[in-house]
């Protein structure tokens, strides 16, 4: 269901959102009428965007090779240019491979993308706050794989997740995984506790300190989602409902939101 | 009016300059000088207005206003501003940004970490090496029986690394040293466990041979344990298994980083050998009661204090055999150890201060035929240590350490050795011997680049009370091929001091030369893992051999390989082998040694699914140990007893070999959010072989029958576990 919920959730992320829009419209106003944007970059601009929509059509037709092209031209332009940055969106691209993989059960493929992509990014030099996060999140995904070895995961994701925040304060998406880990750690092993802290500090805080269209952007919506999540589950109904309404206004074609509204109703 | 008209010229010419549209180029580098790609550039005003640099750096940007600022800025850098009046817009700007400061939190943790931790041929974790291992029974030092690394030949927890005597090698709690680390040890020799409470552990650091430099007083190995240093939640459990009962009281005080564990254990031994004493031929009872209390608390920001302190008392009864003297043998001890450490991080996290304390006191006596001993031991160790990050590189670790030792023995011992029936006649041994060990050392860590890293070290001690001054030094050098794959080289010159025992009632100063190359593999998913290593070693120094003869000199080649592979999500199987060719000396005579071995198999197959069980199963083979033949037997009138005769060829014959599969079961149940249940089962030793563990004879050494290792035991219990 996680996975048909994150599915649905890309379909709608990729879909028209006015407000959306209209950022990046102004972005692609303010950005795109300059004049250095060299050939080889231009795979990057709006890469987030790109691979969500080449996982949509991916799912559509039911055919990888929309994401598969889009990971070959990123590696050739690594091939080119040696950055960090690259490294980060084949990452997260491969996360994404992963996801189609499980849409069409194909596990093993799955978690071979989810590796690789961890690798990926534990293989780079000085990482910054975003590609901690990133770990973080490839490590928590990796643990639906790892029967045994979950546990030994499970340590990793908070702290890639803690260092990404103590790198960048204002990355939304450090607090998004941490509150993210944290919510799917049991209670026995002290889960659950810092749940609302970190997912309130994500949404109090803009998806990017300056609007860029190559680096990611993702994050605040999936902690509002989360956090409704959590408070239904506490039975908290209403902050459930007062996050519900605030998530739904920034993003009101959040399907995940969405999903959720059924929940609250009569509560 | 002129002043009217002047005014309004420079306001409109400032107005036309403020408004006119200029293109500014620049170049944005890291601290190295490297261009940074997808840097942020825009008008502080007007964040939206903005652009990004390309892959080579360079940004465009077209400006309306030249009073205003431009910035810079980009993940991980700090940002940048520059006042455009301030620059000349039609040249090309140069921007460096200069990294956020670096992550303390981040350092603190790598500061943490041994320096040496690069070099340790394992790293074990509680969660996963020790909890889920199939041979470790939730015990720290059992669980390294399973590596190649290991060679214990005596079943009991006390390490014995790569064909080494344990008394060469150190175990070490928080940096202080912890001598005879096994609790029971005289209980027939079988120390079945380790004095450390499992859930006190966060991490054990095995280094199976050249122990690094930053601890003293080891020729051999070295088994680094780590108390943990964040309690997660708060715990409460108790315990009851078929020869125990106990309790641990896990408990945050302010936060994760200041807690305390209480725990106790009281063992009997009713139960156990009641329902299988055919099984335990040897043991009539035993009984323990522990306490431990552990404590950490951070001090400020940058500092923490941890206390581990420690007491057990120990009794049992049991059958003992020596030359042609069986009877009742037993011994009590009272022991109390203290650990205690500070660490305060200087400099930002780049520098650790440490400063370790331990003391430890122990009295345990011993009967058997006409022998009796009473023993008195101290232990204090005190310990000054620095680690500084001299660069981002570069690591260096100096410190002085001091490690008193004083062993007082009350003894009454058989005046013929061989000569043990309590009507026999005995000798008064009373003496006390201490030793003062002052060493300083340093130790380096050098990441020549990402692929190459040199480690060197270098000890000696301040020489008193007659000791020689000696130096220990060492170089290792790591190869990473690439995530996978890594070799090490290392090699040095070690010395350490043996423990006095009945035997041996001093402090030897041994040494050995060592050499060994090894290889890991570490499939970056964690399904396989591979360990392999040669390594050569030269022991020098008096040791006893069984407590008969003296050797002063041992050889030892050895080939390992360690396996370990997941596979079908709830499995892991793992194998380890080892080749061990060992010689050991007496002067210029030669012969086999104890550990002189064609293999060693350790094999095991563990099943784990979290919401059913786990199972493991253990099989462990080897040839069986030399010993020394007693080829017949001597009266001797006076003391109206046999003296043996031995055979010249020292560790001439061998044992039958040795064979041992064992079972262990355990299952999670959760009862609610608070409440949980662990039920284990162990089976060891399956098919009740009969390994050969001693030789024995009758009273005139014309027959001989054996004492073998322990055989087919159950034990089970339950673990109450409670999160309040």
């Amino acid at each position: 269901m996680f996975y048909l919920s994150l599915f649905l959730f890309c379909i709608v992320a990729c879909s028209p959102n006015p407000k959306a829009n209209a950022n990046i419209g102004m972005a692609t106003v303010a950005y795109n009428n300059q004049l250095a944007i060299d050939t080889p970059s231009a795979i990057l601009k709006g890469i987030e965007k790109n691979i969500n929509t080449a996982f949509v059509e991916c799912i559509i037709t039911n055919n990888s090779e929309p994401l598969q092209t889009l990971q070959t031209q990123l590696a050739a332009l690594y091939d080119q240019k040696s950055q960090n940055i690259i490294q980060y969106w084949r990452a997260y691209l491969l996360y994404y491979q992963a996801i189609y993989h499980l849409q069409t059960n194909e596990n093993k493929a799955a978690e071979k993308a989810t590796d690789k992509a961890i690798n990926l990014l534990s293989d780079l030099d000085n990482k910054n706050s975003e590609d901690y996060a990133l770990l973080s999140l490839l490590q928590g995904f990796s643990i639906q794989f790892k029967g045994m070895r979950a546990m030994f995961i499970a340590s990793s994701v908070k702290k890639n997740a803690k260092k990404a925040i103590a790198l960048d304060g204002a990355n939304p998406r450090g607090y998004f995984v941490y509150g993210n880990s944290d919510f799917y750690t049991p209670e026995k092993y002290g889960g659950g506790k810092e749940v609302e802290t970190y997912l309130l500090k994500a949404i109090a805080l803009p998806s990017q300190a300056v609007e860029n269209s190559y680096l990611p952007s993702w994050g605040v919506e999936e902690a509002y989602e989360l956090l409704v999540r959590w408070y239904i589950k506490k039975e908290d109904w209403t902050a459930a409902k007062q996050y519900y309404q605030q998530g739904i206004e920034a993003y009101p074609d959040s399907y995940q939101l969405n999903q959720l509204a059924g929940k609250l109703v009569g509560k | 009016m002129k002043m009217r008209l002047l005014t309004i010229v420079l306001c409109w010419q400032v107005t036309i300059l403020g408004f006119a549209q200029t293109t500014v180029k620049g170049f944005v580098q890291n601290q190295s000088g490297e261009a940074v790609f997808a840097a942020n550039v825009f008008i502080k005003s007007s964040p939206t207005h903005g652009t990004t640099t390309n892959f080579d750096g360079y940004f465009e940007l077209m400006v309306n206003n030249l009073t205003d600022t431009l910035v810079v800025s980009y993940i991980a850098y700090q940002r940048q501003t520059i006042a455009l009046q301030l620059v000349d817009v039609s040249k090309e700007l140069t921007v460096a940004l200069i990294p956020s400061t670096q992550l303390v939190d981040e350092l603190v943790v790598t500061a943490s970490k041994p320096i040496s931790n690069d070099v340790a041929i394992t790293e074990m974790k509680r969660l996963e090496d020790v909890y889920l291992s199939p041979v470790a029974q939730g015990d720290f030092l059992k669980a390294i029986t399973i590596l190649a690394t290991s060679t214990n030949t005596d079943e009991t927890a006390n390490p014995s690394l790569r064909a080494s005597n344990p008394d060469r090698s150190r175990v070490v709690l928080n940096g202080v040293p912890i001598y005879n680390p096994v609790r029971a040890s005289n209980l027939n020799n079988q120390g079945f466990f380790s004095l450390f409470n499992t859930e006190i552990i966060e991490n054990q650091y095995v280094y199976a041979s050249n122990p690094p430099l930053t601890y003293g007083n080891t020729s051999a190995g070295l088994v680094d344990l780590q108390t943990q240093q964040k309690l997660n939640a708060n715990q409460l459990q108790l315990s009851t298994t078929l020869a125990s009962t106990g309790f641990l009281w896990s408990q945050q005080l302010k936060n994760k980083e200041t807690f305390f564990q209480l725990y106790g254990n009281h063992q009997f031994s009713e139960a156990f050998v009641g329902i299988q004493s055919e099984k335990l031929p040897n043991i009539n009872t035993f009984q323990t009661t522990d306490l431990g209390l552990n404590f950490r608390t951070k001090i400020g920001k940058n500092a923490s204090f941890n206390s581990y302190n420690y007491a057990i008392t120990e009794q049992f009864e049991g059958i003992s055999e020596l030359f042609t003297y069986k009877g009742l043998a037993s011994g009590n001890n009272r022991r109390f150890f203290t650990v205690n450490n500070y660490r305060c991080y200087t400099n930002n996290g780049k520098g650790l201060l440490s400063i370790d304390n331990g003391i430890s006191l122990s009295e345990p006596t011993y009967q058997f035929g006409n022998t009796q001993s009473n023993q008195h031991t101290t232990s204090v160790y005190n310990s000054i240590n620095y680690k500084w990050q001299i660069q981002s590189n570069a690591k260096l670790q100096f410190g002085i350490t001091y490690d008193y030792q004083q062993h007082s023995f009350n003894d009454t011992i058989a005046r013929y050795y061989f000569a043990i029936d309590p009507t026999a006649p005995t000798d008064l041994v009373s003496a006390t011997v201490n030793n003062h060990l002052l060493e300083a050392y340093a130790y380096n860590k050098w990441d020549i680049s990402k692929k190459w890293m040199l480690t060197s070290g270098l000890r000696t001690n301040v020489p008193n009370n007659g000791q020689v001054q000696h130096w220990s030094s060492q170089l290792g050098l790591k190869y990473k091929l690439n995530r996978k794959h890594s070799l090490l080289l290392s090699s040095g010159h070690y010395h350490n001091y043996s423990v006095p025992n009945f035997f041996n009632r001093n402090y030897q100063l041994l040494s050995s030369f060592q050499a060994a190359l090894d290889y890991a593999f570490a499939n970056t998913s964690n399904e396989t893992n591979i360990n392999a290593a040669i390594y050569f070693k030269e022991e020098r120094g008096q040791q006893t051999e069984d407590g008969l003869f003296f050797t002063n000199k041992t050889n030892t080649l050895g080939v390992e390989l360690f396996v370990e592979h997941y596979f079908s999500r709830y499995f892991k199987a793992t194998f380890a082998n080892s080749f061990i060719h060992q010689r050991i000396y007496q002067n210029e005579l030669s012969f086999k040694g104890n550990y002189d071995m064609l293999y060693f198999v350790k094999a095991s197959l563990l099943y784990n699914h979290p919401k059913l069980a786990s199972i493991a199963l253990t099989y462990i083979t080897r040839p069986g140990s030399p010993y020394t033949a007693i080829v017949g037997g001597v009266r001797d009138t006076p003391v109206a007893a046999y003296r043996p005769m031995f055979s010249t060829h020292i560790n001439g014959l061998n044992y039958r070999a040795y064979h041992r599969l064992d079972i262990s079961c355990s299952r999670y149940f959760k009862l609610n959010n608070q409440h949980a249940l662990v039920a284990f089962l162990t089976l060891n030793n399956v098919l009740d072989t009969r390994n050969q563990q001693q030789i024995q004879h009758n009273f005139n050494y014309t027959s001989t029958h054996f004492d073998f290792y322990q055989l087919r035991t159950l034990f089970f219990g339950l673990v109450w576990e409670m999160n309040p």
